[in-house]
């Protein structure tokens, strides 16, 4: 039998960071040849309401790489499985799934990596861009005695935002985490920068 | 981002704007499908938000039941990506129907007259077409299960 | 079939912005020149069209139907019949899909005005009217038909970062600019539910010199 010849590949795992999903498993090795994938999804809903039934993977259909990006196949918070099969020719493997279901709420949150600037007087920060899912929770304070905490939300990375207009010489610090509304989710606090307010510009 | 659901006493938050988002991109498709114009399942008459405040999440849960059990699993189609937009939407109203759970598990979903009168009329107006119509029609209308949604 | 060779008219679409609803259709070029249309609609689930009396044998290629399809929580139909007056056999009907003014309205960029001073500009919005009216005959505004909805304000400094500013008061004030410089402000309107957003007002405003010493 075709199936029983070709391998089914093998340690199936899906890593995810940042709510990007990348699923993984063991190449299938067959000397001197060049060996396929496909990759089918079920959501808990086709497990439990429609007799297991599988999707075809939006983008990995016959791929000749160990791995697929599925973050367009899981959209909602709930357990997905996996399916991967090695193909050669018209010989397949047989499906191997996933040990463990996959939910999109334990994707990893790494705290933002954050750019501060100034121009002038004003405090400007920047955040790399993580996707549409994510905005940042932005905490800064000014370096004194009994100063106040303040908080903004920035809405969106990827483009340089006025946080602040400091004082002469005051001293201002920073720190931001991420927030993923969709898993009611938050990544840690990054590491607190600080920067310092130009001193007063002498009269001329 | 998320929405938060006030139904009654149950309050919940569900990923609205990725479900609306998903429905857009098959609404064109599924709607098209649907050629009769004349008969409306969701009608304005049982509209979730004209529902008496403590009866509503019931009434939502048999909602999502309803599209659960007879209106997803049934719908066919040949073109994956509107398959996967559906399963997107059904896990996503899997996902709520477990957070109603809670609702249900604390005594704050209560089912009284009104909600089941309301189901009732839904699910006749839905039999009243032949299967795959009723499938199609009622998976169209999504849009305005949404929009009560939005005004609940 | 009729569909993809149109010999009287195509491309017929609801055309929606601040729930004003154009119904509007292109003609055929070469169609006869004495070619008239009658518009109809429909709420969905209900079985009867209905002629929009205004417009019936028109030339015009547009129709407003913004009052018959005011309600935002029902769905309608358009349908318009092309005929030839003098050549009766030629005649060709087309139908929007479902159209929800709530869901498919577009909403215009906001109204503002932008006050220069010294070291700040200030931004103020004006409500941002619409087509719809109250039974008791005033016209609705944006605010009033969608309560959480909010503005986005940035200034924009030497084309290089924005101040961000957001809430749902009606004036906003960027401070610690420098004087007698020219700035960018843009202002959207923000729905969160159903979620929608407005193009932009750009208005460039330069601040007032410094003459103070």
């Amino acid at each position: 039998d075709a199936a029983a010849i070709l391998p089914a590949p093998l340690d199936l795992s899906v890593h995810s960071i940042n709510m990007k999903h990348i699923l993984t498993w063991s190449p299938v090795i067959v000397p001197g040849k060049i060996v396929n994938y496909s990759v089918e999804y079920q959501g808990e809903y086709e497990r439990y309401y429609t007799s297991s039934t599988w999707i075809p993977s939006s983008w990995c259909s016959s791929i000749s790489t160990p791995e697929c990006n599925v973050t367009d196949d899981i959209t909602a918070t709930v357990a997905y499985n996996f399916r991967v099969r090695a193909t050669l020719g018209n010989q397949s493997s047989a499906w191997s799934t996933l040990k463990e279901l996959f939910n999109r709420n334990s994707t990893i949150l790494t705290s933002p990596r954050m750019k501060m600037s100034k121009d002038g007087y004003h405090l400007i920060v920047e955040f790399e861009d993580l996707g549409p899912y994510f905005e940042f929770n932005v905490t800064y304070w000014r370096k004194s005695p009994n100063s106040q905490v303040l908080y903004k939300i920035v809405r969106e990375g990827g483009s340089l935002v006025h946080l602040e207009t400091m004082e002469a010489g005051a001293e201002y610090c920073v720190k931001a985490q991420t927030i993923v509304e969709v898993i009611e989710r938050s990544s840690a606090f990054n590491q607190v920068e600080c920067v310092i307010a130009q001193d007063e510009s002498p009269l001329l | 981002g998320l929405k938060r659901l006030h139904l009654g006493n149950c309050v919940l938050s569900m990923n609205y704007q990725e479900m609306r988002n998903e429905f857009l991109e098959i609404k064109g498709y599924v709607q098209a499908e649907d050629g009769n114009l004349d008969k409306r399942i969701l009608k304005s008459s049982e509209a979730l938000q004209d529902t008496k405040p403590t009866e509503r999440c019931c009434f939502f849960r048999h909602l999502l039941r309803f599209y659960l059990d007879r209106v997803f699993k049934n719908y066919q189609t040949t073109n994956h990506h509107i398959r996967r937009k559906v399963s997107s939407l059904a896990n996503s109203f899997l996902g709520i129907k477990k957070e109603l759970r809670l609702c249900h598990d604390h005594m704050i979903c209560h089912c009284g007259e009104e909600a089941k009168k309301k189901y009732t009329q839904i699910l006749s107006h839905f039999e009243e077409l032949d299967a795959q119509t009723a499938v199609v029609k009622a998976l169209g209308e999504l849009d305005i299960l949404l929009r009560w949604i939005e005004k609940t | 079939n009729a569909e993809e060779s149109p010999k009287l008219l195509q491309n017929l679409r609801f055309h929606s912005s601040n729930f004003e609803n154009i119904l509007k259709w292109d003609s055929i070029q070469g169609s006869p020149p004495d070619t008239v249309y009658n518009v109809q609609y429909k709420r969905y689930g209900d079985p009867k069209w209905k002629n929009k009396d205004e417009c019936q044998n028109i030339t015009e290629t547009s129709c407003n139907l913004t009052y018959e399809t005011r309600d935002t929580d029902e769905q309608y139909f358009a349908k318009v019949t092309a005929s030839s007056r003098g050549q009766r056999n030629i005649q060709e009907w087309r139908q929007t899909p479902r159209f929800s003014a709530c869901r498919d309205t577009l909403i215009k960029p906001p109204l503002v005005t932008c006050i220069p001073n010294v070291r700040s500009v200030r931004l103020v919005v004006h409500p941002s009217p619409t087509a719809l009216w109250t039974s008791d005959g005033h016209s609705q505004t944006l605010e009033e038909i969608f309560p959480d909805l909010f503005y986005r304000l940035q200034l924009h400094v030497n084309h290089t970062y924005q101040m961000h500013l957001e809430g749902k008061k009606k004036e906003y004030e960027f401070f610690g600019l420098a004087p007698d410089t020219e700035y960018q402000g843009v202002t959207t309107i923000s729905i969160p539910t159903p979620f929608k957003e407005s193009p932009p007002y750009t208005c460039r405003v330069r601040t007032l010199a410094d003459r103070t010493w």
